[in-house]
C-alpha cells in the first residue's frame, strides 16, 4: 500500500483553497496523513470524509520550533491531537493576522463549505524549542518525526546535524537525504508536503500490509516496516 | 587580534570563556547548514541561534567564539557544551547586523 504522510488542507495559510476533504481524499493514495502548520483544527472533517472512501487519515500536525525547525506529530487518537493543537495555538505570537498578506487560513466541513477563518498565525514559528516539541507529541501519544530534514524549515539544513532526542523517523525528499538519515539510524519516510492536489502522491512511502486502522499503522511505522523508493 | 580585544571593543558580554586565541574571521549566520560550510577557521561567529548544536558546528568548523545578538540568553545545556568543547561564548544587546558592524569596523573579515 502507498502512504502520503504529509499533505496539508486549505488551514495551512501557504496551501490552496482546494484542499478540501472530498477533492483531497480523489487524489490520495489508501493511507495519507493531514499535518497542517501548527494546527490539528481541519482533521475531522477529513478523518469521516476518508472513512467514507475506505482510506485511512491519520491524525497529524506540523508544528514549528523557535529553532525554526518543523517536526511533523503523528497520533492515534483524534483528541489527543486536538489537546496538543490547542496546548501549540497558546505558543503562538499573539498578532494581527492579516489573511491578504499571509494567507487564508479556512476551516472546512465534511461537505467542503468553508466555516470560518482562524485568525492565529499558523506559518509561524511556536515558543518551542525542539526538545520541546517532541516531549508534547510523546507525551500524548503522539510519534514524532523531523520533517523534509535537508530543505528549508528542516532540522538539517536549520541545525547542520542531527540534535540527540527521541525522534527516530526522519522524513527525506531525495536519495542524499535517505543516505543521510540512515547512516544516523533513522527510519525514513517520504511525503509530498503537497499544498496543492496535485502535489498529493509527488512523493510516497510504502508499507507491504494490508493495513486496518491507524493504530496498526502507526505502530508498523514506529517498528520500520514503512519504506521509501530508496529502499528497495 | 586577540579575542579578549575583540570582546573589550564591541563591548561583548562574556557568558563562558577559557583562554585568549586569535581571532583571524568573522561569520554572520543562523542557518547551521551555511555555518558549517562557510564559516572559516578561528573565527568568531555572529548568531541568534541558541540550539546546542551550535556547539558541535562551532568545533567542527575550528569557530573560536560565538556572539549570541538581541540580548537572547544561552541555554544551559548549551553552555554546558561550549565549556567542554572551550568555545567562548559572548552576548551582545544589539542584532546580528549592528553586532557584526561593530566587529567589521575593527579590522576583522
Amino acid at each position: 500500500m502507498k502512504c502520503d504522510l504529509h499533505i496539508h488542507s486549505c488551514l495551512s495559510p501557504c496551501a490552496d483553497l482546494t484542499m478540501v476533504p472530498n477533492e483531497v481524499v480523489k487524489y490520495s493514495p489508501e493511507i495519507i496523513a493531514i499535518c497542517d502548520h501548527n494546527s490539528g483544527g481541519n482533521v475531522l472533517p477529513f478523518l469521516k470524509v476518508f472513512e467514507k472512501h475506505g482510506k485511512i487519515l491519520i491524525p497529524g500536525i506540523e508544528i514549528q520550533s523557535f529553532e525554526d525547525v518543523h517536526i511533523l506529530g503523528y497520533f492515534k487518537n483524534f483528541n489527543d491531537l486536538i489537546t496538543v493543537s490547542k496546548i501549540v495555538a497558546e505558543h503562538l505570537p499573539k498578532i494581527n493576522y492579516d489573511p491578504e498578506k499571509f494567507g487564508y487560513q479556512v476551516y472546512v466541513n465534511e461537505n467542503d463549505e468553508f466555516v470560518s477563518m482562524e485568525n492565529l498565525p499558523l506559518g509561524f514559528p511556536t515558543d518551542f524549542s525542539i526538545q520541546e516539541i517532541i516531549d508534547l507529541i510523546l507525551d500524548h501519544s503522539g510519534l514524532p518525526a523531523y520533517a523534509h530534514i535537508g530543505r528549508k524549515f528542516g532540522v538539517l539544513y536549520q541545525l547542520g546535524i542531527f540534535p540527540q532526542t527521541q525522534v527516530r523517523i526522519a522524513e527525506v525528499t531525495n536519495k542524499e537525504e535517505y543516505s543521510t538519515a540512515k547512516k544516523n539510524g533513522f527510519i525514513t519516510i517520504a511525503s509530498s508536503d503537497a499544498h496543492f492536489l496535485n502535489q498529493i502522491g509527488e512523493r510516497y512511502s510504502i508499507i507491504e500490509k494490508e493495513i486496518k486502522n491507524v493504530e496498526d499503522f502507526l505502530n508498523l511505522l514506529y517498528s520500520g516496516k514503512v519504506k521509501t523508493i530508496w529502499d528497495f | 587580534m586577540k579575542l579578549s580585544e575583540v570582546i573589550e571593543k564591541a563591548s561583548l558580554e562574556i557568558v563562558f570563556t577559557k583562554e585568549d586565541c586569535e581571532i583571524l574571521h568573522a561569520y554572520t549566520g543562523d542557518l547551521l547548514s551555511l555555518v558549517m560550510k562557510n564559516a572559516k577557521s578561528d573565527s568568531i561567529w555572529i548568531t541568534v541561534q541558541s540550539h546546542v548544536n551550535i556547539i558541535a558546528v562551532a568545533s567542527m568548523v575550528g569557530v573560536k567564539a560565538i556572539v549570541l545578538c538581541e540580548g537572547l540568553q544561552f541555554s544551559d545545556e548549551t553552555v554546558e557544551k561550549a565549556k567542554e568543547e572551550g568555545i567562548t561564548l559572548l552576548r551582545s544587546p544589539d542584532n546580528a547586523f549592528l553586532t557584526s558592524g561593530k566587529i567589521f569596523e575593527l579590522g576583522i573579515r
